[in-house]
């Protein structure tokens, strides 16, 4: 059984995430690192509606009993632990991402705080697109690079020490997004404020 | 007022040196929770609760508030029950080595 | 490849012979530098059979790719030896001005070997590397040596051993530009036993970069991050890292009187608040820091520099004082001297409490602030009980029959932070490779602050996760090399990325801090080949068994569960020592041969 404190935390950041639109009511997927193990959603739970029950854990190397439960997603979960620091993970379907993301190969926010946080948001292509072993090396190889990539018209996937931090990550992405959205619907002439705002593309 | 419906408050850091004191009293009423504590801050203190608190009555991102030790996060959040001889603790950003 | 300087100088004091070979490069870019490199050579130079007092001991000095370039807090060098304090691999760190005059001198480290036969100082110039007489130097204090040989920061940085090094008490410092130290576990002892006395660099050649403009935005960012964080903007420069000792008391996890009680009643006198109304001067910086965490004092007695937390703490809740005035005056003494005040007060406290159970007769108790200033000068000059307690807290309380009132880990004194009151913090100074140490990671930030996010400091699951990151994140900082307050603002992948538009070589966030992995994993193999085994991965009992007080009532540390997750997480057997699996993703599994 999962501690309690780890079921609050993920219950609280389920919740937020279906709240703040970045994922649908079944999509999306978090998880943790303990240690040689690893803490995921259960395949097929509502993030917005987790259960204790919902929380499934497993091996990051072996399977074990839980990962026949296991998000579908846990492969890529893995991949990313095995290399990157990252102690938490957050993969969602951020709708503006997504969109930005099928004409773009990679997102440069021209918001202060999407540029300050965030700099650049890779986009990557995989043929597959749900959880075979290419997708999972080719995300955990960006995430290498970058704290959060977009997978082109699939979503993002996160890194943090805490789902809090992954979960940072993905919400100001979305934001990044709306706000490039907007300023191109206007379609007026944009005034650059920032300070060597060229060099973003080379982050 | 009885003694039992008022609670202190320990300021650190730049707290202190921002409200003058190390320490607020506030009158709370009978059996306060850490919500009723913040809403008298808001009445008795309005500078140093703009400087804490949200608009909302909760903390701002990076500032903390201890009980008896303990982070209210990992005790009952606003609803942390405050006993009379609490020690109530409001911590700034901070960090050291 | 850019960054490195590309060359390494040796040093025999014994034949006084001096040449310069160049830097191995395949090793520096999987060891980067500093920290790093210091302990991969190490590997080769210091055998099992090599006692750290024997000649065949060596001093390795050494700045990282990153020192002197001018990026924030890039002012630091490393110095690594086999500890004469725990037995262990070593290296202690420091910032100032020495690490960027040494780096501009043109060297990325420096190897000193052997034993001079009379007192000498070294003097490392752009155009040749002399030795001389230092016989005049001898028994001088850190603050006349580094007058005596014309410290001048803007161009000329003075680094000396004050006369505990000569009188090789076990935790003796290496003091630079007079008042930073590379102090824990006894790098001062090890250049004491070589009668070298001081090493004065000037050096101006510019580290070169592979992609200077790219370097230069990353610099820019970093800025922002230091301007937006209010630790590293607000609370260093206004208090000092004692800004800590009021939150790390309200949590209890304070340890007070050698570790009896986890809670200070007197700690707001010894405070970042009370250090800033009462004797604060003003606030200073190492080169090329915007932070300025240093605090320039005054008391009767005289200006110095701090007290810092930690030596705030040590003698004072550690000894159950609260009068700043002597603790600041011990400070000063301590520093001149050149002492580790963590080991200093600790071992002080230790004899207390030896003293309170009737075990050692002297006049030492908890709360006798009178005897500071004495107590410490006695321990530099070796003079009566200071003598003994110039081998720190292990051995003497061993002597006294009471090994388990020395509050170390691996011979060295802990610091500042409860184990019973930071589960996590507690898992870190079991594991830690240098013995007891805050500085091989720290949990203060998860644990206390919530930098970057808060985690339940009294949670045991997951710990182990946590304390891993942040001891590769340190032997990172430690070998790039840059001070580990920046790293408070400045999150890893900054210096990734200033690493790589540097050198030239690629370095991912994930990479940079697998190398951080490999470091550990070495200086683990190096204290496996030196005897150590799981049982010296241990707390005191006290930890384990005697309940904290104040806001950590009634707590004690887990670590046996939290220390099974950690080896299972780092991918070591159930004994602490790294499978063949990990040593070999790690590139460590050919050197690993003769210990595994």
């Amino acid at each position: 059984m999962v501690d309690e404190r780890v079921y609050e935390m993920f219950r609280e950041i389920g919740r937020d995430m279906y709240v703040h639109n970045l994922v649908s009511s079944h999509g999306g997927n978090i998880s943790v690192r303990f240690g040689d193990r690893i803490i995921i959603k259960r395949r097929g739970a509502m993030l917005g509606r987790l259960k204790p029950h919902d929380l499934i854990e497993t091996g990051l190397e072996k399977n074990d009993s839980g990962v026949a439960l296991a998000s579908t997603e846990l492969i890529v979960h893995r991949a990313i632990y095995k290399a990157t620091p990252a102690l938490a993970v957050v993969h969602a379907h951020p709708r503006r991402a997504i969109s930005l993301s099928l004409s773009r190969d990679e997102i440069i926010p021209i918001d202060n705080e999407g540029s300050y946080l965030l700099k650049k948001i890779p986009v990557v292509e995989v043929e597959f697109a749900s959880g075979t072993p290419q997708m999972a090396n080719t995300i955990a190889d960006a995430l290498r690079t970058y704290k959060i990539v977009m997978m082109r018209g699939h979503g993002s996937f996160a890194t943090g020490q805490t789902l809090d931090e992954a979960f940072q990550w993905t919400d100001a992405l979305e934001e990044v997004c709306e706000i490039i959205m907007y300023a191109h619907a206007m379609n007026e002439q944009m005034i650059e404020y920032r300070k060597h705002s060229d060099s973003y593309k080379n982050w | 007022m009885s003694a039992g419906h008022t609670r202190t408050v320990r300021l650190l850091a730049s707290l202190r040196s921002f409200a003058g004191t190390k320490a607020l009293t506030v009158t709370t009423g009978p059996d306060p929770t850490v919500r009723d504590l913040f809403a008298a801050l808001q009445r008795e203190h309005p500078a140093l609760a703009g400087r804490v608190l949200t608009g909302d009555g909760g903390l701002q991102p990076g500032m903390q508030m201890v009980v008896n030790g303990r982070h209210i996060d990992f005790l009952d959040g606003l609803d942390t029950a405050l006993p009379g001889d609490a020690d109530v603790v409001l911590i700034p950003p901070t960090a050291g080595g | 490849m850019k960054g490195w300087m590309g060359k390494v100088l040796n040093v025999d004091l014994g034949s006084g012979a001096v040449t310069t070979t160049p830097l191995d490069m395949d090793m520096a870019t999987q060891f980067i530098g500093g920290r790093g490199l210091g302990a991969r050579l190490l590997w080769d130079l210091v055998g099992p059979e090599v006692e750290p007092f024997s000649p065949d001991n060596v001093l390795i000095f050494a700045a990282g790719p990153l020192t002197a370039t001018g990026y924030q807090t890039s002012n630091r060098f490393s110095v690594s030896t086999k500890s004469p304090l725990t037995g262990t691999v070593l290296d202690a760190n420091s910032g100032g001005w020495w690490g960027m005059h040494f780096k501009r001198a043109g060297y990325d480290a420096m190897i000193v070997r052997g034993r001079a036969e009379k007192p000498v100082y070294i003097e490392i110039k752009e155009d040749g590397v002399t030795i001389h007489d230092a016989s005049h130097l001898w028994g001088r204090t850190v603050s006349e040596t580094s007058e005596a040989l014309g410290q001048d920061k803007n161009k000329r940085s003075v680094l000396c051993i004050g006369p505990a090094g000569e009188n090789r008490v076990l935790f003796a410092a290496i003091m630079n530009d007079a008042t930073r130290a590379a102090a824990r576990g006894g790098p001062g002892a090890v250049m004491g036993s070589k009668n070298l006395k001081a090493i004065v660099v000037e050096g101006k050649t510019r580290v070169e970069m592979d992609d200077k403009e790219r370097f230069r935005f990353v610099q820019y960012e970093s800025t922002k991050m230091l301007k937006a964080n209010p630790v590293t903007s607000q609370a260093f420069p206004e208090f000092g890292t004692s800004v800590v000792m009021n939150i790390i008391n309200a949590i209890g996890a304070l340890p007070t009187r050698n570790f009896q009680q986890s809670y200070f009643e007197h700690a707001d006198d010894i405070s970042g608040e009370t250090i800033t109304e009462d004797i604060l001067i003003k606030n200073t910086a190492c080169w090329a820091c915007p932070i300025a965490c240093t605090r320039l004092t005054k008391t009767s007695k005289g200006e110095g520099e701090g007290p810092e937390y930690e030596s705030a703490w040590s003698f004072g809740a550690a000894c159950g004082i609260h009068d700043l005035e002597a603790i600041t005056n011990t400070n000063y003494i301590c520093n001149d001297l050149g002492m580790d005040t963590i080991s200093a007060g600790s071992t002080i406290a230790c004899a207390m409490e030896l003293t309170e159970r009737g075990l050692l007769d002297s006049d030492l108790r908890f709360g006798r602030a009178d005897l500071l200033e004495q107590t410490v000068e006695d321990i530099g000059y070796r003079r009566g009980l200071g003598d003994e307690l110039a081998e720190g807290s292990a051995r003497l309380a061993a002597k006294y029959g009471a090994p388990e009132l020395s509050m170390s880990v691996k011979k060295l004194e802990m610091p500042a932070y409860d184990p019973r009151g930071m589960q996590g913090q507690g898992l870190l100074f079991a594991t830690s490779n240098r013995g007891g140490c805050h500085m091989r990671g720290n949990m203060l930030g998860s644990e206390v602050l919530g930098l970057p996010k808060l985690i339940d400091r009294l949670q045991v699951q997951g710990k182990a996760g946590y304390v891993i990151l942040h001891q590769h994140s340190a032997a990172v900082l430690d070998s790039i090399v840059a001070c580990k307050f920046a790293n408070i603002a400045i999150a890893e992948e900054y210096f990734a990325r200033a690493l790589t538009a540097l050198t030239g070589v690629s370095y991912p966030t994930g990479d940079l801090i697998k190398a951080g992995e490999r470091i550990w994993n070495l200086e683990r193999l190096y204290n496996l080949r030196e005897g150590f085994t799981r049982d010296d991965d241990n707390l005191p009992p006290r930890l384990l068994n005697e309940p904290a007080t104040g806001g950590s009532e009634g707590q004690v540390s887990h670590l046996g569960p939290m220390l099974e997750e950690y080896y299972r997480a780092r991918g070591w057997d159930a004994n602490g020592v790294p499978k063949r699996a990990k040593l070999e993703d790690l590139g460590l599994a050919e050197l690993a041969l003769e210990v595994v």
